[in-house]
């Protein structure tokens, strides 16, 4: 029951958006080597509880956050570990390999930390859940001067979430179609400037229509020339008209 | 909830952070705790988010401007308007951009299940949009919305704040994020106003264009009118000489024409008659030429026709005259041949008349030869 106020008291003290959330280190080296020592812990945060006495969901505590407990692994035979711990609905199964806790400075090893899921019903037919534990123990053992004491182990229980990640996706794909568009609204404005340039050539095509008209004017003076200088019938022509008027005046 | 605003403003003991504990606030949390106090209150500060002009930092850079965070860093930052009436979307920043991916998710409160504020998520691209390459930077951005939105607050109209939360979206370790922060120190400067002016420059090239194409039309259509008028008014010099000599004035605007250039040329008479007997002397050995002008001849006789009948109304009017403008009739014949000229298009056109020019050339030769005896 005091852990419980001191949890409160706790969580009251901070602004907020702050909340435990520590790392792997930080709970072996922090919280669960001082509780195997009996010093002082930092926070009154992480209350003492028999994991294996209730099933995940009756657990003290927020269900949707991460729980921590200091738990006691019950030595069932002196000489073995039992790796099956049952509950009221179902066990905890242990799986993949023990990871190593590692400090992020002297890569020291400091801890072993073992993953559970939690299954109903009875071994070995049990349903899986989204329950998972992080069981987190200390490497080395106390030193036997300190006398006779518990194997604690310090648990993180949380339930598995599952993101959905194929909206973003999605999303992406539809960006890139707008993108597409934007490219084609280009490719159209390019053709509107290749008409552009057609009409400019039309100007061109104008201006040499005027020079061949203007050089029509000039025809009609040429073409006398040409005639003359071609041929003296045409000389001949005029001087013929210039006698017949001549001899006309002579008559008259 | 007032007691952790009473202990924060506080300080003391609230200052200090056991180990394990971190600030993982929840959207809700960064919303009606944090951004609605910053709109509110410019001078606001948090422990857990720092102030930073997006624009200016690069994401590696980010890291090291924020206040506390291992995996996840908090600034708050004002929302640019590049214009009054839209928000720009394009976050550029000198080593590249923030492009919007996804939907923008709607952010509620837990007591009143009331829109409180909105929650965009962006992805932070190398280069220049849209050619940008994806990195693993992601944003996430907070506004208000609802009855939280700018609009409603007054104070908020000159300002608006946003939170934005930085992550990395692998899992690699903090001390990679730290190393790539220092490799990607950089300038200071400003891209967001350097592309600005960049767009504006575009513009006006392409009206600088458009300019320089207009006045090169003009330019060629103004050609051809300047040499029209210099022959009109050439005309309309020799009338008003012709008019002022004669008071007949029914005559034709054609007959003038050609009397009045019979009288500008009555000085080269005397020169002309010389050149004359040159001229005839040559004509006959260059007699392969014929056929080319045959179509000229043809039109040159119609415009002789008219001539000669104009002639015959003037010597009936000016026996004296007569004979001086026959002359002068043949000076006018030599002019042209200085200006040359001739259109191979017209002598193809006019090649199916040729023989009946030849006979009717034979017939004139004889007369005009009969008429030179007599002279």
């Amino acid at each position: 029951m005091d852990n419980v106020k001191l949890v409160k008291n706790g969580v009251l003290r901070l602004p907020p958006g702050f909340r435990f959330h520590p790392t792997d280190e930080e709970l072996v080296v922090q919280y669960l080597k001082r509780k195997v020592c009996s010093s002082p812990l930092p926070a009154s945060i992480i209350p003492e509880f028999d994991v294996c006495r209730a099933d995940p969901w009756d657990l003290p505590g927020n269900l949707e956050k991460e729980r921590y407990f200091f738990s006691t692994r019950e030595a069932k035979y002196p000489n073995g570990n039992r790796s099956n711990r049952a509950t009221g609905s179902g066990y905890w199964k242990a799986t993949g390999i023990d990871k190593r806790v590692v400090t992020s400075r002297g890569n020291q090893i400091v801890g072993l930390k073992k993953t559970l899921v939690f299954y109903k019903g009875k071994p070995p037919h049990g349903s899986r859940t989204d329950w998972i534990m992080h069981e987190y123990r200390l490497s080395s053992s106390p030193p036997s001067s300190m006398g006779p004491t518990q194997n604690w182990v310090l648990c993180r229980i949380f339930l598995k979430k599952r993101a959905g990640n194929k909206n973003d996706d999605d999303d992406g794909d539809s960006r890139n179609l707008r993108h597409n568009n934007n490219n084609n609204s280009s490719d159209q404005i390019e053709i509107i400037t290749t008409d552009q340039t057609d009409d400019k050539t039309k100007p061109i095509f104008f201006d040499f229509m005027r020079k061949e008209r203007t050089t029509d004017l000039n025809l009609l003076p040429s073409s006398p020339s040409s005639d003359h200088a071609s041929s003296g019938v045409t000389t001949e022509i005029f001087s013929s008209s210039d006698e017949e008027t001549s001899s006309c005046n002579s008559f008259r | 909830m007032d007691i952790p605003y009473y202990h924060y403003d506080h300080g003391g003991d609230s200052q200090y952070l056991p180990p394990g504990f971190r600030f993982h606030p929840t959207d809700e949390e960064l919303i009606t705790h944090y951004l609605l106090r910053k709109v509110l209150d410019g001078c606001f500060s948090s422990r857990a988010i720092a102030e930073v002009d997006l624009n200016k930092c690069e994401p590696w850079q980010l890291p090291g401007r924020a206040k506390m965070g291992e995996k996840e860093w908090y600034f708050f930052s004002l929302r640019d308007r590049k214009y009054p009436t839209g928000l720009r979307t394009n976050r550029a920043t000198e080593a590249g951009y923030w492009k919007a991916t996804g939907k923008d998710r709607e952010i509620f409160s837990s007591k009143t299940c009331a829109l409180v504020g909105m929650k965009k998520t962006l992805v932070f691209y190398k280069g220049r949009a849209p050619k940008g390459e994806k990195s693993n930077w992601v944003m996430h951005e907070y506004r208000l919305e609802g009855k939280f939105s700018y609009h409603f607050i007054s104070r908020s109209s000159k300002d608006e704040w946003v939170i934005s939360r930085v992550f990395q979206k692998t899992t690699l370790a903090s001390t990679g994020a730290v190393s790539e922060g220092g490799g990607g120190g950089g300038a200071t400067v400003s891209v967001s106003s350097g592309t600005g002016p960049s767009k504006k420059t575009k513009v006006p090239s392409t009206i600088s264009r458009n300019y320089q194409e207009q006045p090169s039309s003009p330019s060629s259509v103004s050609l051809p009118p300047l040499l029209d008028p210099t022959t009109t008014l050439g005309y309309t010099d020799s009338s008003c000489s012709y008019d002022s000599r004669s008071t007949n004035t029914t005559v034709t605007a054609s007959a003038i024409t050609e009397h009045v250039s019979c009288f500008s040329t009555v000085p080269t008479t005397t020169t002309a008659l010389g050149l004359d007997v040159n001229s005839f002397s040559r004509l006959p050995p260059p007699l392969g030429f014929d056929f080319d002008p045959f179509p000229r001849f043809v039109s040159r006789n119609v415009s002789t026709q008219s001539n000669f009948r104009s002639f015959q109304e003037n010597f009936n009017q000016f026996p004296y005259f007569g004979s001086s403008s026959a002359s002068t009739m043949t000076s006018a014949v030599n002019l042209p041949s200085f200006q040359g000229g001739g259109g191979v298009s017209g002598m193809n056109y006019w090649l199916p008349a040729t023989a009946e020019e030849n006979e009717s050339k034979v017939g004139v030769l004889h007369a005009g030869l009969d008429c030179i005896w007599n002279y």
